[in-house]
């Protein structure tokens, strides 16, 4: 077999571009609205996901925004989280996942989940014990119909701390 | 049989050609002729090492030792305001002792690293509902190791407090100064052991906020 000088370079350039990490979220579309999930959604995730250590981290795979968290604008410390930064939550938890994937299977309820009811691995830990924890329940809504009906809703409020 | 030779045939060059390629590099040296002889399985194994060069350098954890920057090691006192475990952690500690939580507390956020807050009791409770308090050295820094033969906590001197328990994540925090009233942390700690990995300089930033504070924040 012959391989060329132009086959080579090729090969190195999708090799290195394989490990770059694009955390662009342009491409995905979300669930509901931005209201919805400023209202029901932001708060449940600020309780628990997005402080400094955790998801309010540039370098991790989700990246999320919030109050005492990550900001995209220092002038924000101290203040909610604004539209834009909620806007750039929405687009990061849809583009975890393609999206024809069941929402049982997808990353955002898998990781928090505990390993023994069926999650995957979490640095953070094993957050929920099982797929009745409020927020793993609140998380399902919004990716299942964007807690538009009042059970989701209803769910979400009980997530909160 | 020598490796070059053995590294010569794999690569069906001739002697010629060898030599060349190690006068301007192995890699360099390829002329398109060369790299066409080379066989599929040495083609793969070039692949293969560019593939890995290309994901694998200084690991994270040698590179955030880096930025340190070089300072003398091998006391409590040392490092104030820099993030412990960094060095001191449970998956790399070249600085020896291995801690779960640890951090510097100043009493302004304009305090200079040298002036950390002496004698400030830094209490911890955990998800497990175990209590614990640390008190800081003349530095400010105070650490937290787990032993798992003591039955209670056991302050020792210079900032270190030996536990019985590893702790259970979240943990709320918050810091007494000596006569004064405790002050708590906004927010729980989730996973991080070192304070200064979310708190460090005088200023908050996007992606931090600033040295952990008992008095007032920088002017």
């Amino acid at each position: 077999m012959r391989v060329g000088p132009t086959t080579v370079l090729l090969c190195t350039a999708a090799i290195f571009g394989a490990c770059v990490n694009d955390q662009s979220t342009d491409a995905f579309d979300t669930t509901g609205t931005l209201a919805d999930f400023s209202t029901y959604v932001q708060p449940v995730l600020a309780a628990g996901c997005t402080s400094l250590d955790c998801h309010g981290n540039a370098g991790r795979p989700l990246r999320l925004y919030a109050r005492r968290g990550l900001r995209t604008e220092v002038a924000l410390r101290g203040k909610d989280a604004s539209d834009e930064e909620m806007l750039a939550n929405m687009l990061a938890i849809s583009g975890l996942d393609t999206s024809d994937t069941k929402i049982e299977d997808k990353l955002l309820l898998l990781k928090p989940l505990s390993v023994d009811a069926g999650g995957l691995f979490h640095k953070g830990g094993n957050l929920w014990p099982d797929q009745n924890d409020p927020v793993y329940r609140c998380l399902h809504a919004w990716l299942r119909s964007g807690v538009s009906d009042e059970a989701g809703r209803a769910v979400c409020t009980e997530a909160l701390p | 049989m020598p490796i070059h030779k053995r590294l010569r045939a794999a690569l069906n060059l001739s002697k010629s050609e060898w030599h060349e390629s190690k006068r301007s590099s192995l890699i360099m040296s390829f002329t398109r002729e060369s790299i066409g002889k080379l066989p599929r399985a040495a083609m793969a194994a070039l692949l293969g090492v560019l593939s890995l060069s290309a994901c694998i350098g200084t690991s994270p954890e040698e590179a955030l030792r880096a930025e340190q920057g070089d300072a003398p090691d091998g006391n409590p006192e040392h490092r104030p305001g820099q993030p412990c475990l960094v060095c001191h952690g449970a998956d790399y500690s070249p600085g020896g002792p291995v801690f779960v939580l640890a951090g510097t507390i100043y009493d302004k956020s304009s305090d200079p690293n040298s002036n950390g807050l002496s004698g400030a009791e830094v209490s911890f409770l955990d998800a497990a509902n175990h209590e614990f308090t640390a008190l800081t050295n003349r530095k400010g820094n105070f650490m937290v190791r787990v032993r798992t033969d003591l039955s209670a906590p056991k302050q020792r001197s210079k900032g270190q407090l030996d536990i019985p328990w590893q702790p259970v994540f979240p943990i709320s925090v918050g810091v007494t100064s000596a006569g004064g009233e405790e002050r708590a942390m906004e927010s729980q700690i989730w996973r991080e052991g070192s304070c200064a990995a979310c708190h460090h300089g005088s200023d908050p930033d996007v992606d931090h906020v600033e040295k952990v504070w008992y008095t007032e924040l920088a002017p």
